[in-house]
């Protein structure tokens, strides 16, 4: 098993170190180091990397650890939490992603004070940061349980080697790099699952398939096999996931960076088409093996989260093993790239020059952003240590941007105002605490009901209320200040 | 069709039905999104 951890860790360190140093040595040498090289790869990014750095950003420890967990509980219906995302990455590549290029921002705060004003950038700022580094301390204790799994070290230790390799996929050259190192991973990361489904297909004896289908049946569990599942798990497990994911990613600055760093606007809806298919079909290699796993009682007497890798660790040949547990290793430290990525670049930009150095150039900028990377790395791996129960608040950290999104449509389409959209936000948040932390849901008989429905409900009837009855300007989109942008933008 | 046929091909179809839709919303909305 020795020679496996080090084919892992050997296929991550080249390819991190080889790609990054490569690109930053080619960035030194054309003089491009500035803020806008390092933070959107001089807005040049080509369909296949935006499309793969779109996919990957949101593929990570919840697909690649949970996966096999929510396949043992719901069965196929889980391919919804995939299909979440594709709906997601549409929703960025056909609308959100498109327009923040469109308008040339570098941050999500960047548009909102564009939209609504100052007072609705800075508090969206703190919160959004604060709610992608909740995310970055997930993918950190991911990072810390695949190294536990591969090397036998503690999580602690493995937390802290992951977060020093994913450092190095993001600070050596930023987003390009990410992008690059994203495209290999992601072409890798295919061969690997499907040549490891295809190995174990064959491996099984003649007949398994059938094997499958009637252990579901025969105890009544057929619905277990289908995607649609039963209509109770379609109401709740796929139209939750579809909402949370849809309306608090949708938004956010993990997601919406890489769009910014596109070639143009074309870039971003033609990456669909790969971004779709590539984040989507990952998680249904999981759910086709956690399925099969389940019925071989000797994998399945692993446990919910141990019976899917351990049936790859026993049916694979140790150099697939390696493949397939390398390129897990790379979609959680992409996730892990972009979640420290994301934050620093709100701070580089939105607090430190926006409140303390206006006069910082490009150089001074992606100083500020490494050093932002390394500290929030730095925290998340010290937090990711005690291992918080991180996966049961991510609904609520989610929650958080769902007025985000919407007050974002409404003031492109609709109306703008600085007053409202604070009012909006804060009451939404306050909603949100409420829902977790006091017996309001119970009061209300409305246990059941998942953060993010209560603060699009908010963001609905107080956001429209006070958008509709307060002074403000016309949206964005209708406005003489969107046709002097574009003027002013066609003109660089 | 029988697994793991009916789960691969009815999420690439789900898949692509979801993209068709969005990209057929997205050109009849275009417009407005300032296209």
């Amino acid at each position: 098993m020795t020679w496996v951890i080090f084919g892992v860790l050997f296929y991550n360190v080249v390819l991190i170190f080889g790609i990054g140093g490569y690109l930053a040595f080619k960035a030194k040498q054309t003089a491009e180091e500035g803020g806008t090289s390092f933070l959107l790869s001089n807005r040049d990014l080509p369909v296949p990397v935006v499309a793969t750095t779109l996919a990957l950003t949101v593929l990570g420890a919840a697909h690649v650890l949970g996966g096999y967990e929510m396949t043992w509980f719901n069965g196929a219906v889980t391919a919804w939490f995939s299909l979440a995302h594709v709906i997601l990455l549409t929703v960025v590549c056909l609308t959100t992603g498109r327009w923040v290029r469109r308008l040339g921002v570098s941050t999500i705060p960047e548009l909102l004070e564009l939209l609504h004003g100052r007072n609705l950038r800075v508090t969206v700022s703190c919160v959004m940061a604060g709610v992608i580094f909740g995310i970055l301390t997930l993918e950190t204790q991911g990072l810390g349980i695949l190294f536990a799994t591969l090397t036998g070290w503690s999580i602690v230790n493995g937390a802290i080697a992951g977060g020093i390799l994913g450092i190095f996929y993001v600070i050596l050259a930023g987003m390009k790099e990410i992008g690059w190192v994203n495209l290999i991973n992601t072409i890798v990361m295919y061969v690997g699952v499907v040549l490891a489904t295809v190995w174990i297909g064959l491996e099984l004896p003649a007949g398994s398939w059938e094997k499958v289908t009637s252990f579901y049946t025969s105890q009544d569990q057929g619905w277990m096999l289908s995607i649609f599942g039963t209509p109770q798990l379609l109401l709740t497990f796929a139209l939750g996931n579809v909402i949370a994911v849809t309306f608090c990613q949708g938004i956010s600055q993990m997601l919406m960076q890489p769009c910014m760093a596109a070639k143009d606007e074309a870039v971003v809806r033609k990456s669909l088409w790969i971004a779709a298919p590539v984040n989507g079909m990952f998680g249904i290699f999981v759910v086709v093996l956690g399925l099969m796993a389940k019925t071989m009682p000797e994998f399945a007497a692993a446990g919910p989260k141990l019976y899917g890798t351990t049936m790859l660790a026993t049916m694979l040949p140790g150099w697939l093993v390696a493949w397939v547990l390398a390129s897990f290793l790379g979609a959680v430290l992409s996730t892990f790239a972009m979640c420290s990525m994301a934050p620093a670049t709100i701070f580089a930009l939105d607090i430190y020059k926006t409140y303390y150095n206006p006069q910082a150039d490009d150089a001074e900028i992606a100083k500020v952003t490494r050093m932002a990377i390394v500290v929030l790395a730095i925290i998340a791996m010290a937090v990711a240590s005690f291992l918080p129960p991180i996966l049961a608040a991510i609904n609520w950290l989610f929650s958080f941007i769902v007025p985000v999104f919407w007050l974002v449509i409404m003031g492109l389409f609709w109306k703008r105002s600085d007053k409202a959209a604070v009012a909006t936000c804060i009451l939404a948040w306050v909603a949100n605490f409420l829902w977790s932390f006091t017996g309001l849901p119970g009061a209300l008989n409305m246990a059941s009901v998942p953060n993010a429905y209560v603060t699009l409900a908010v963001t609905f009837v107080f956001g429209g209320a006070f958008l509709a009855f307060m002074d403000g300007q016309p949206g964005y989109f209708r406005s003489a200040a969107y046709a002097d942008r574009m003027r002013a933008l066609s003109f660089k | 069709m029988t697994f793991p046929w009916s789960v691969f091909l009815s999420s690439f179809a789900a898949i692509f039905a979801i993209v068709l839709v969005g990209q057929l919303v997205s050109s009849l909305f275009g417009k407005k999104g300032g296209d």
